[in-house]
C-alpha cells in the first residue's frame, strides 16, 4: 500500500515537473516571438518611412528642377520677347515696363519656391553654405537674429543625411519663427568623424515640456523631426519650460 | 532564494528619486518584497508561520501592479476597468481570507485569482509594447518587468491550482512542487533586477528618436 503511494507520489511529482517544463517553454517561446516580431516591426517601419520620405525628397527634387530649369528659362525667353517689342506710344512702354516688372517678381519668385522645395546648394555646395544662404534670408523676411556656428571636421556626409539634416534645422527655425515669439536663436552644429551633433535655443516663450509629454501631443512639427532622426537612427531631446524658451538637441552617429 | 530580491529592492532604493514616476508602484512591490520576505524570515523563526502577512503582501502586492498598469495606460486612460478589477480582486480577497477561509491558512482562491488577472494584463501591455517600442527590448523596462510578471504569475497560477485540487499529497511533494516557484521566483527577482537598471529618468525633455 506504502509503496503504491510512492510510486503514484512519484508519477505525480514527474508529471507536475513535466508540466512546468512545458509552461516554462511556451511562455519563453511566447517571449522571443515578441523580440523577434518588434525587430521585423521596427525594420518595416523603418523602411516605410524612409521609402515616404524618399518619395517626398525626390518629388520636391523633381518640382524645383522643373520650375528652375523649365519655367525660368520660359520667362525668360518671355521676357526678352516682350523687350524686343518697339512701343508705339507711351502707354505701350509704360505697359511693356510693368510687364517686366511682373516677370521679374515671377521668376525671383519661382527661385524662392525652388529654393524651398530642394536647394540647390545642397547638393553642389553641402549643408553648412546652405545653411549659411539660408539664415541671412530668414532674418531679412522675420524679426529673429540668428546665431549660427559650426564645427566641421571636412567629413563627406551621405545627401540624404545632410537633406534629413538640413530639413530639420529648417523645421526647428520654423518652429521658431511660427511659435516661440523669439527674438534670439543660437544654433551650433558639429560634425565629426563619430557623430553629428546641432543644438540650439530661443529665447522665446517655451511650452510645457510635461503636459506634452503626458498628452503625447507633439504636433506635426516635432513628428517631421522624430519621423527624420528616427530614419537617421539618432536622438533628438527637446526640453522646454514656460517662458524658458525651446532647446533642441540632436545627435545623429555617422559609423 | 527569496532573498535575490535583495538586488532589485537596492537598485530600487538607490534611483528612486531619479526614475520616472510611473513605475513607483513596481519599485514598491520590490522593496513590499523584500520586507515581506524578511518578515516572513523572521515569524517562522519565531511563529512558525508566516500565513497572515503572506495573505496580506498579495493583495498589496496585486493592487500596486493594477496601479504600475494604469500607470503604463494599459487601460487607455479609462480608469473605470482598473478600479472594477481592484474592486473585484478586494471582494474575492474578503471572501476567501475573511469569510469562506480564515486569514491564518494559506488561501489559494484569491492567489489564483490574482495571478490570472496580472498575467492578462501582462499580456495586454506587451502587446501593446510591441508596435511602439523603440530601441532594444531588452533593455526596455515594461518588457522586461511585464516578462517577469508574465513568467511569475504564470507558475504561481498552476502551482496554486495544484494545491487547490490535490490536497491529500504528501508534504514532501508539495514542498518539491513549490520548490520550481522558488526558482522561477529567483529567476523573475533577477529580471526585476535588470529591469531596475533600465528604467527611465524623469523626463525633463521630449525624447524623439
Amino acid at each position: 500500500m506504502g509503496h503504491d503511494m510512492d510510486t503514484q507520489e512519484t508519477t505525480i511529482l514527474t508529471l507536475a515537473l513535466i508540466a512546468a517544463g512545458v509552461l516554462a517553454v511556451i511562455l519563453f517561446y511566447f517571449i522571443f516571438t515578441m523580440i523577434r516580431q518588434h525587430r521585423k516591426t521596427r525594420l518595416l517601419h523603418y523602411e516605410k518611412i524612409e521609402a515616404e520620405v524618399r518619395t517626398l525628397e525626390r518629388e520636391r527634387l523633381r518640382i524645383a528642377n522643373d520650375l528652375h530649369d523649365d519655367l525660368g528659362p520660359m520667362l525668360a525667353a518671355i521676357k526678352f520677347k516682350v523687350t524686343s517689342v518697339e512701343p508705339l506710344h507711351k502707354d505701350d512702354e509704360l505697359m511693356i515696363q510693368k510687364v517686366c516688372e511682373h516677370i521679374d517678381e515671377m521668376l525671383t519668385r519661382i527661385r524662392e519656391i525652388a529654393f524651398d522645395l530642394m536647394p540647390n546648394a545642397l547638393s553642389r555646395k553641402g549643408l553648412i553654405p546652405t545653411l549659411e544662404e539660408l539664415i541671412p534670408k530668414a532674418q531679412k523676411m522675420f524679426p529673429l537674429k540668428i546665431h549660427f556656428t559650426y564645427e566641421d571636421e571636412s567629413i563627406p556626409l551621405r545627401s540624404d543625411t545632410v537633406i534629413h539634416l538640413y530639413r530639420i534645422i529648417l523645421e526647428i527655425i520654423h518652429n521658431t519663427i511660427k511659435h516661440s515669439k523669439a527674438t534670439e536663436l543660437n544654433m551650433k552644429l558639429s560634425i565629426t568623424e563619430k557623430q553629428v551633433i546641432f543644438e540650439s535655443k530661443d529665447n522665446g516663450i517655451g511650452f510645457d515640456i510635461i503636459k506634452v509629454n503626458e498628452e503625447q501631443s507633439g504636433g506635426l512639427g516635432l513628428i517631421n523631426l522624430q519621423t527624420r532622426t528616427e530614419i537617421m537612427r539618432g536622438e533628438m531631446k527637446v526640453h522646454s519650460y514656460p517662458g524658458g524658451g525651446v532647446w533642441y538637441y540632436l545627435q545623429i552617429p555617422l559609423k | 532564494m527569496g532573498f535575490s530580491i535583495i538586488i532589485a529592492a537596492i537598485i530600487g532604493c538607490i534611483r528612486f528619486n531619479s526614475i520616472n514616476s510611473s513605475f513607483y508602484p513596481f519599485v514598491l512591490v520590490v522593496i513590499g518584497g523584500f520586507c515581506n520576505h524578511t518578515l516572513s524570515f523572521l515569524l517562522i523563526k519565531f511563529l512558525q508561520s508566516n500565513t497572515v502577512n503572506g495573505n496580506i503582501y498579495v493583495l498589496l502586492e496585486s493592487l500596486c501592479y493594477l496601479w504600475l498598469f494604469i500607470n503604463w495606460k494599459l487601460f487607455n486612460k479609462k480608469l473605470w476597468p482598473a478600479f472594477a478589477l481592484m474592486t473585484v480582486l478586494l471582494c474575492i480577497w474578503i471572501l476567501d481570507n475573511l469569510i469562506i477561509h480564515s486569514l491564518y491558512i494559506p488561501n489559494a482562491l484569491f492567489r489564483i485569482v490574482s495571478s490570472l488577472i496580472i498575467v492578462f494584463c501582462a499580456v495586454e501591455q506587451l502587446v501593446q509594447l510591441i508596435p511602439k517600442a523603440k530601441g532594444n527590448l531588452l533593455k526596455n523596462a515594461i518588457f522586461i518587468i511585464c516578462s517577469g510578471l508574465l513568467l511569475h504569475f504564470s507558475f504561481k497560477a498552476c502551482i496554486e491550482v495544484f494545491f487547490l485540487i490535490s490536497k491529500n499529497v504528501s508534504l514532501h511533494i508539495q514542498t518539491n512542487i513549490y520548490s520550481v516557484l522558488i526558482y522561477v521566483n529567483c529567476f523573475v527577482n533577477l529580471l526585476f533586477a535588470w529591469a531596475m537598471i533600465w528604467i527611465p529618468r524623469k523626463q525633463q525633455y521630449l525624447l524623439l528618436r
